[in-house]
């Protein structure tokens, strides 16, 4: 970087030759003193000046466009290395998009300032500069006259940026709104056409891009006019120079080779003056993509140990849990314990705090207060990867690597032999879909795309989790129904997966979890009662009414289509 | 490059007009900026005039030459004004239309058009890509052509100077556009390689953001960590690299207009040192050489840009030569809403879908569809609806072929509900009116309540003035689906096509969606991709499917009777549904 802009200044004063080499040209003749060989010095001179100034530019530009983007990977790295520090639950409460958006399309943003600003910022900074301390080195009146336009444009400038952010930022808002009808409308095209409702939809499309052209016109040919009006002024330096210079010739204070040199390096300012307004003006955006990528930066890390801890069995405790989510109480002070390799299940109506529980065992967040305990000892003073070789935690989120089957299924253990794959595999009812692709195992995620459906990606998962064995399984009831043209098969992969372990299953229907050894009701984050079903049954009225409701649901749905058919 | 400057050319269609009086505007530019200079140089020369005591200096030239140049400063600020006013708007004006038109063929191009084109690439379309060219296309126009006519106005004002000298610098001009050429070609090359990294980055961050929880549960961050390493390391050397082959083209260019302006002080020094030229014609000489290159040699950036707005003229093309399903549609009006099946085969992508189907479904009848997982339920529907034109056999909706219809008519008659729901960024009652424009409240709420929404709609804080978020978001799955479902029954289609799979969207509600579709489907002619035992015995047909063929089809009792898929369909289902852990 240093050297970049070293070569960037020598690329500048080389620039600076070929007006030396003008101004002795013109002074020779006004002398009468021109040779032949001075002529093709002068002359060489100035094409040397140029070269340097070339050659110099481009090693500044080169290098620091490597040390732009060896910056921006930098970043980057660190940030996702941050995201992989930071507890899961902040990091999946941000959408992907946005993600993606900060940590390549922002960063990005920071590469034009790293590159081009600081060689070609310098450069046109450093040229005006040394122009101006060599006019007064001449004379000082003449290098002020060469800057007597500059007041006129920045006036019409600051006139024209007067409410510049107000307009960007309501042109933004304008921007965005067309841009959310256009997607509303492309995205709802399928809605709008079953509905029979283009024609009303294609107006409101066509009033929004009306509106945000008119609006667009508007806003820039108001400022057509004191734009051309600073863009026309800003560099006329003759303007000052010419008058000006003639007068002092006039009274005798400026000689010809003078004159000649001065109108000579007005114009050899022009052409930085307008590439440095040009870069002030992307300076506001470097600021906010700077912004947001330290904001990711600053993401607090979950503290981890290292030292492997001792469990005595995989029994769970939940020791006066309380846990709050953006100022809001989730969990209050809940409490429970499963000995090893019983199944317990989450109930509640939703918003209840079922899935926080669940995820707080895996550690997507700290507890805010109490504690969670796994063999008796807390979970936080469980290396990370210990605890997750302990619980599994299978979701609906089945996500698959771009990499082949075989090694998604492997991530599981990846000490793991291509039998033990299979294995797992069969257990989980994949292996059959897996071999009738054409690559088999070998097969990539990617290739599979769109040939797999949810239930296969689901079973991968589960196979996955089926070869990691961990004696604690956390469910997300709701993978079983991923798909319904092969619910059965899922139910039987989880199955497989769930046998002797300790199991804590967050429950939807109520029907799949009435075997549970204890059912634990949640509601508001607050746990009411926790029993067998038949205990439940008794005891609890919301429970009672849920199960009824339940079996009515159920049965209600037959009555009434029975209705319909006969 | 000027390929594409064309193309913007054409591209802007009947604006052209505009556009060229713009380029007239800026001849009038250059030479408004062209002549200070001459008055700099004729000040110097009245300067010497006056040395050399021919002709002293008097403050009336002072006064008339800074008169002079305020006028023609003023004058290019003038024209500079008239330029943008004629071409500047251009770019938003034919962006304008453009967004217009696409929003014409998305509305008559057939559903399964969207199949081929996903919309997250027609949105990107209309939105980024559009904008590129709304907002660089001028521009560049005005960074290309504009800078050549100012280089070429300038060296035709020189020839009557110095021939040779103008000579010189048409050959610095040329030499740098073969450059320039180059490296726009250069530039198209890479931008495919750039993007292509680029998407691969997107890809790999958008694995590692997903498949955190994965990775970090299975405790393997090195290996995705390693893999998001290498390719953010390809996409550094890929830019280091394209930027490096741009620099150097880039040098290569400025050196063909420097070496023409190094050119220009010997030329012009010699020819005076040889008494061919003047004093004052050389200094003039000498300062242009400062300033004439300085537009041409800008356009270096512009060489670059129009690359990716080629890339983006590309895609539009595409686009334009769509073709549209129901160009020889009328509208129908149906009396009956019999569905018949006419040994219909559909292909997709060349492989045959749909084999030799036929049935028949009658008025106000169920049918329930079933069968294992690409066996072409999903296709049978979009048939129905004409998503896709059938290969061969025809497909009758009330007695008449569905190619007879607009695509418009024919939806008229059905409703579909698919698991996929979407909500508009609207209040939920108007998303509820969209199933019919001039309903009542009374009417909505009515739905609503058929639908099993009016409840927790009534619980929100809004009621339903509630906006719903892009894409639905605030609401839960089942939820939305249920209003979706509302929409449907105001409606009030008399053929309704859904998909049960719906229901399992979520499955602590699915005994109020499954009520909203008993309400949908009351008294219609129903085509149901069944999954439930219920639904599949109560039906008055069922349809088994396999591999495209039509493997079974009768009623329950019929098909129960029958060894077969529907058997091994039956067994399947009693287990999952008596599912328990």
């Amino acid at each position: 970087m240093i050297l970049s802009v070293l070569c960037a200044v020598i690329s500048v004063l080389g620039g600076f030759l070929p007006y030396i080499a003008v101004y002795r040209i013109i002074t020779l003749f006004l002398q009468d003193g021109t040779t032949k060989g001075l002529v093709n010095y002068y002359a060489l001179l100035a094409l040397g000046g140029y070269l340097i100034k070339l050659v110099f530019h481009t090693f500044s530009t080169i290098l620091s466009h490597i040390s732009a983007y060896t910056i921006l990977e930098e970043i980057r790295l660190s940030i996702l290395d941050k995201l992989m520090k930071a507890p899961l639950g902040t990091v999946i409460n941000e959408t992907v998009g946005r993600m993606k958006n900060i940590i390549l399309d922002r960063v990005e943003v920071i590469e034009v300032p790293l590159a081009h600003v600081i060689p070609e910022m310098l450069s046109n900074l450093l040229l005006p500069i040394i122009v101006f301390i060599y006019l007064c080195t001449i004379d000082v009146v003449m290098a002020l006259a060469t800057l007597a336009s500059l007041p006129i444009a920045a006036l019409s400038i600051a006139i024209m940026m007067r409410n510049y952010n107000q307009q960007y930022s309501d042109y933004m808002k304008a921007s965005d709104h067309v841009n959310s009808v256009i997607v509303e409308y492309t995205e709802g095209i399928e809605v709008i056409k079953a509905f029979n409702q283009s024609s009303t939809s294609y107006e409101k499309f066509v009033g929004a891009i009306e509106a945000f052209k008119d609006y667009t016109l508007n806003w820039f040919s108001s400022t057509w006019g004191l734009m051309n009006f600073s863009l026309t002024v800003l560099p006329s330096t003759l303007l000052g120079t010419v008058p000006i210079g003639l007068i002092k010739y006039m009274k005798g204070t400026l000689n010809p080779s003078q004159f000649a040199m001065c109108a000579i390096l007005s114009l050899g300012i022009v052409g930085p003056f307008m590439k440095l307004a040009v870069f002030i003006n992307e300076a506001k955006l470097i600021e906010y993509a700077i912004k947001d990528a330290s904001k990711l930066l600053s993401i607090e890390e979950l503290p981890v140990k290292h030292e492997k801890a001792k469990l005595k069995d995989y029994s769970i405790e939940y020791k006066g849990v309380s846990f709050s989510y953006d100022n809001t109480r989730v969990l209050k002070e809940v409490e429970f314990s499963m000995p090893q390799g019983s199944f317990y299940a989450l109930v509640g109506p939703s918003g209840g705090g079922k899935s926080t529980i669940a995820r707080l065992l895996s550690r997507f967040w700290d507890v805010a207060a109490g504690a969670i305990t796994i063999g008796g000892v807390d979970i936080r003073n469980i290396p990370l990867k210990q605890l997750r070789d302990t619980v599994s935690f299978v979701t609906q989120d089945n996500f698959l690597f771009n990499t082949t089957l075989m090694e998604n299924i492997r991530l599981g253990n990846p000490k793991a032999k291509d039998d033990e794959v299979f294995e797992a595999a069969r257990a989980a009812r994949c292996h059959d879909f897996i071999m009738d692709f054409k690559k088999g195992y070998e097969t990539t995620a990617g290739e599979a795309g769109n040939r797999l459906s949810g239930g296969e990606k689901q079973r991968i998962a589960i196979a996955r989790a089926l070869l990691k064995n961990a004696p604690i399984v956390v469910l997300d009831e709701a993978t079983a129904y991923t798909d319904p043209e092969n619910e059965d098969k899922i139910q039987q992969s989880i199955k497989a997966l769930i046998k002797g372990k300790t199991l804590l299953v967050i429950a939807h229907r109520l029907s799949t979890i009435k075997h549970a050894d204890k059912i634990i009701l949640l509601k508001d984050g607050k746990i009411l009662a926790k029993d067998s079903h038949e205990g439940l049954i008794e005891k609890s009225n919301l429970y009672s009414d849920m199960w009824n409701t339940h079996i009515q649901s159920k049965s209600f749905i037959a009555k009434q289509r029975e209705e319909h058919y006969v | 490059m000027f390929r594409t400057i064309r193309r913007i050319i054409n591209w802007t269609g009947h604006y052209k007009k505009r556009l060229y009086i713009g380029f007239i505007y800026s001849f009038l530019i250059s030479v408004c900026s062209a002549i200070p200079i001459v008055i700099a140089a004729y000040s110097l020369n009245r300067i010497l005039m006056d040395e050399q005591g021919k002709e002293a200096l008097t403050h009336e030239f002072v006064l008339q030459a800074f008169i002079l140049i305020v006028v023609f400063i003023l004058l290019k600020f003038f024209f500079s004004y008239l330029r943008a006013k004629s071409q500047e708007s251009i770019g938003h004006e034919v962006t304008f239309n453009e967004r217009i038109r696409i929003g014409e063929v998305l509305k008559r191009v057939p559903l399964g058009f969207f199949a081929k084109n996903s919309t997250g690439d027609l949105t990107a379309m209309q939105t980024s890509e559009l904008s590129t060219l709304e907002l660089m296309s001028m521009k560049m126009i005005d960074a290309v052509v504009n800078g050549y006519i100012f280089v070429f106005a300038t060296i035709s004002s020189l020839m009557i100077f110095s021939i040779p000298i103008a000579l010189l610098c048409i050959a610095g001009v040329l030499l740098s556009g073969v450059f320039l050429y180059i490296l726009n070609k250069f530039s198209s090359k890479s931008i495919d390689k750039v993007h292509r990294s680029q998407e691969e980055m997107a890809g790999a961050v958008i694995e590692y953001i997903r498949g955190m929880g994965v990775v970090k549960s299975f405790g393997k961050k090195g290996a995705s960590f390693n893999v998001i390493k290498k390719v953010f390391r390809d996409n550094k050397s890929i830019n280091i690299k394209v930027n490096r082959n741009f620099a150097l083209m880039n040098c290569l260019h400025l050196m063909a207009l420097h070496g023409a302006a190094a050119g220009i002080i010997w030329m012009a020094s010699s020819f005076t040192l040889q008494g061919q030229m003047e004093i004052f014609h050389m200094v003039m000489m000498l300062m242009f050489s400062f300033s004439i290159f300085a537009k041409v040699e800008g356009i270096n950036d512009a060489a670059h840009i129009l690359g990716t707005i080629d890339a983006v003229l590309d895609h539009f093309e595409e686009f334009r030569d769509v073709d549209y399903i129901d160009k020889d549609g009328i509208d129908v009006k149906l009396k009956g809403f019999n569905i018949e099946f006419d040994d219909v085969s559909f292909s997709y992508d060349n492989q045959k879908v749909i084999k030799n189907v036929s049935f028949k479904i009658p008025t106000g009848s169920k049918t329930a569809i079933i069968g294992p997982s690409g066996s072409g339920k999903t296709t049978l529907c979009n048939l129905i609806a004409r998503f896709y034109n059938v290969d061969s056999g025809e497909i009758r909706v009330g007695g008449r072929d569905v190619k007879e219809f607009t695509c418009d008519s024919l939806l008229t008659n059905i409703s579909m509900v698919f698991q996929k729901v979407y909500l508009f960024h609207d209040t939920i009652e108007n998303n509820i009116r969209f199933g019919k424009p001039d309903a009542s409240m009374e009417e909505i709420k009515k739905a609503a309540k058929l639908a099993r929404c009016h409840h927790f709609i009534s619980n929100l804080e809004n009621g339903y003035h509630t906006f719903v978020g892009e894409g639905g978001s605030s609401l839960s799955g089942g939820e939305k689906q249920r209003i979706s479902i509302a929409r449907a029954i105001l409606k009030n289609a008399p053929i309704i096509i859904l998909d049960e799979a719906t229901s399992s969207i979520d499955p602590e509600n699915e005994g109020y969606i499954q009520s909203a579709i008993a309400e949908l489907t009351k008294g219609k002619t129903v085509i149901i991709i069944a999954h439930r035992l219920t639904t599949v015995k109560n039906a008055d047909q069922i349809i088994v499917l396999d591999k495209g063929e039509l493997s079974q089809r009768g009623s329950h009792e019929t098909l129960i009777k029958e060894e077969g898929i529907y058997r091994q369909f039956l067994k399947i289902r009693r287990e999952v549904e008596g599912w328990s852990l």
